[in-house]
């Protein structure tokens, strides 16, 4: 200490020192309290995004079933994986989706696992893993949703016919159903079937809807057939083990495995009325639309309804028949 | 003179200096640091005391309601089930359709979780030192409360907890069989409903479709399918949105495909009772799918909703309201204390 030195100046700098630890402290303490509340906020926002993406994701992958069976449609190629390039096609929409969010800070992936049938063959099921992440926090979240093909503000096309008759002649659209011109006998023709002629100007349904006749014995609840016609007039789908499941029809199968659907393929009204023991290809598309072996089995004719002018009929065997509550033969 | 010499030693300054404005200063600074710091300190002790026992009832409480209104409980079907020994209450309602994803509380779930409420809550949800009361109050002033648990007795506590969740709830159990959207198909090319058994039968018979674009009269038709049961248990009616039908060629009618008629029905500016129509056409079969054919003029500034829904048997013609077929918005309260 020299003359001219200061006792208290150690002692002023050893006092500040706990007044800048204070300060630091009471800083730290209001930041934390900030950063609860920020992290609050975050955890909700983050909840909020994964629900909009879980609910986008049902409006987005119907529309990719709806799109890719306009494609099938219009090009007459079947998907050679539908499952698969359904899947695709559907992650490339979730990505394109979710590339929103990083503006706001947020990292949302979308990974579509798998696209397969649903216990109902009127639905197509995925799976998928959302992950959300904001800051620090993430959120993980594994679904599995039923997209339906019938409910929608839009309907979804049957892909089948279209695989199936194209090369052969020309289709077209009349109303609500495909009118097949003589594409459907020329294809019948093609594959050797005894009386393809009676599927010429056939006509079959063209969107995918599901039949309120259930159980299905209804349709021939009354001695003329009047439930049997509105069916065919509306052009309603039917639950069955041997029709096609929606994702086997975009790869062209008429037939498979799972739990599938199958509605009729009405013959052209005709002006007389030929003998009723004449047999035809039974009017299911599952029967006609088999082209692996014997699959295509002949029908009774079954008349469901005269107009005073024309004859409407349809072709079917004994085992659909009691399946519809039809006359047996 | 020689002690005073050594005392003006001590009082003469000879360049050091031992208390000077620079402590006084300091010690300012020392005693202000002092007491913020026990201030803080013993603000923040109180404070975290009381948050503590605050906080964990506060937070009981908060956990409690937002489990009850936010999950289904587990396992999800838990009301149907007859042992209740596994079982963790929640009240979501899990047939309700995805799109909605706001909380629709199932009543069959309320109704459970009010015949065994000690059982499933005590212990489960909420500890036993707590006493607690749930009601969930209707937004409609109209309808009554449900009151899941309420003690009559006095609070006589220092501090209630309230929870208070805005939910939605089926109150009525309805299910509507066939509902005609006639005002959100204006701008659609949808046509609304199916072909119904009437075309081609007769030329001027035929029920084409209505199209409120063009502003065509025509039909909207709807199939619906009844059983035994069905009929049973519920009043059906059909009710218009709005009540009051301005439409002069609007008109109804309900028949089968094996029994068509042409007699039709006017709307009559309230719910219509339709059970005996129905039962006469179903004609005591197990299963009948039936057609409701509804007609109007087209005019889109006359436009209207069509409902055929179905009411617990006995529900007073009072409550026969269209807002009832939808999911009320409620209040769910619940008020824990010690």
């Amino acid at each position: 200490m020299d003359n001219k030195g200061y006792v208290m100046s150690i002692f002023s700098f050893l006092l500040i020192l706990p007044v800048f630890i204070l300060l630091i402290v009471m800083v730290d303490v209001v930041g934390q309290e900030n950063e609860i509340q920020q992290s609050t906020l975050n955890s909700h926002e983050i909840l909020v995004v994964s629900q909009d993406v879980e609910v986008n994701s049902l409006i987005i992958g119907r529309e990719v079933l709806r799109d890719e069976s306009l494609k099938v449609i219009n090009s007459g190629h079947p998907l050679s994986n539908s499952r698969k390039e359904i899947k695709d096609e559907f992650q490339q929409r979730m990505d394109l989706f979710c590339s929103r969010y990083p503006a706001n800070g947020m990292e949302v992936k979308c990974e579509i696992l798998r696209v397969d049938n649903s216990y109902d063959p009127f639905s197509v099921e995925f799976k998928s893993k959302i992950t959300v992440e904001k800051g620090a926090l993430k959120h993980k979240l594994n679904m599995s949703h039923n997209i339906s093909l019938t409910n929608g503000s839009y309907p979804i096309y049957d892909p089948l016919p279209s695989v199936k008759c194209k090369t052969h002649g020309n289709m077209t659209i009349g109303g609500d159903r495909i009118v097949y011109g003589s594409s459907l006998a020329k294809y019948l023709e093609s594959r050797g079937v005894k009386n393809f002629k009676a599927y010429e100007n056939a006509t079959s349904p063209l969107s995918i809807k599901k039949c309120p006749y259930d159980p299905y014995i209804l349709h021939g609840n009354s001695k003329d057939l009047v439930n049997l016609k509105n069916c065919i007039e509306n052009g309603f789908y039917h639950e069955s083990s041997d029709g096609s499941c929606f994702l086997c029809r975009l790869e062209g199968k008429g037939v498979c495995s799972h739990y599938g659907m199958e509605t009729f393929i009405i013959p052209a009204p005709s002006l007389s009325l030929s003998n009723n023991s004449s047999k035809a290809p039974s009017s299911s598309d599952h029967v006609i639309f088999n082209d692996t072996g014997d699959g295509t089995y002949s029908g009774q004719e079954i008349l469901y309804f005269f107009d005073g002018k024309e004859y409407f009929k349809l072709y079917l065997d004994n085992s659909h028949r009691s399946k519809y509550g039809l006359p047996v033969c | 003179m020689g002690i005073n010499l050594i005392w003006g030693k001590w009082l003469v300054d000879r360049g050091g200096m031992v208390f000077s404005v620079d402590l006084m200063l300091a010690l300012i600074i020392i005693t202000v640091v002092l007491g913020v710091s026990a201030d803080a300190m013993d603000m923040i002790g109180s404070k975290m005391d009381d948050s503590s026992h605050e906080a964990s009832l506060e937070r009981i409480a908060r956990a409690s309601a937002d489990m009850l209104t936010k999950t289904p409980g587990s396992p999800e079907d838990w009301d149907g089930a007859g042992d209740l020994s596994g079982v963790t209450p929640g009240l979501l309602d899990t047939d309700a359709p995805l799109k909605s994803k706001s909380n629709i509380l199932s009543m069959s779930k309320i109704n459970c979780l009010k015949e065994n409420y000690d059982e499933l809550m005590v212990d489960r949800v909420i500890p036993r030192y707590c006493k607690s009361t749930m009601v969930i109050y209707p937004e409609d002033s109209s309808l009554e409360p449900i009151t899941v648990k309420d003690i009559p007795e006095n609070y006589n506590s220092s501090g209630i907890i309230v929870e208070n969740r805005t939910v939605l709830c089926n109150y009525h159990n309805t299910s509507i069989l066939v509902f005609i959207n006639a005002r959100d198909s204006l701008w659609e090319q949808k046509q609304l409903g199916e072909k119904c058994p009437h075309s081609g039968v007769e030329e001027d018979k035929e029920h084409s479709g209505v199209d409120y674009k063009n502003q065509r009269s025509g039909w909207a038709c709807y199939t619906f399918k009844v059983t035994p049961v069905l009929l049973n248990s519920t009043d059906l009616y059909i009710m218009t949105d709005p009540v009051c039908v301005g439409d002069s060629t609007a008109f109804w009618i309900i028949d089968r495909p094996e029994n068509m008629t042409e007699e039709h029905h006017t709307f009559q500016n309230k719910p219509i009772l339709v059970n005996n129509l129905v039962e006469e056409i179903a004609a005591n079969e197990t299963i009948a799918i039936l057609w409701f054919h509804v007609h109007s003029s087209g005019n889109q500034n006359k436009s209207f909703n069509t409902y055929l829904a179905g009411f617990p048997k006995g529900t007073d013609p009072e409550n026969i309201k269209f807002q009832y077929l939808n999911p009320q918005p409620c209040y769910f309260i619940l008020k824990i204390w010690t």
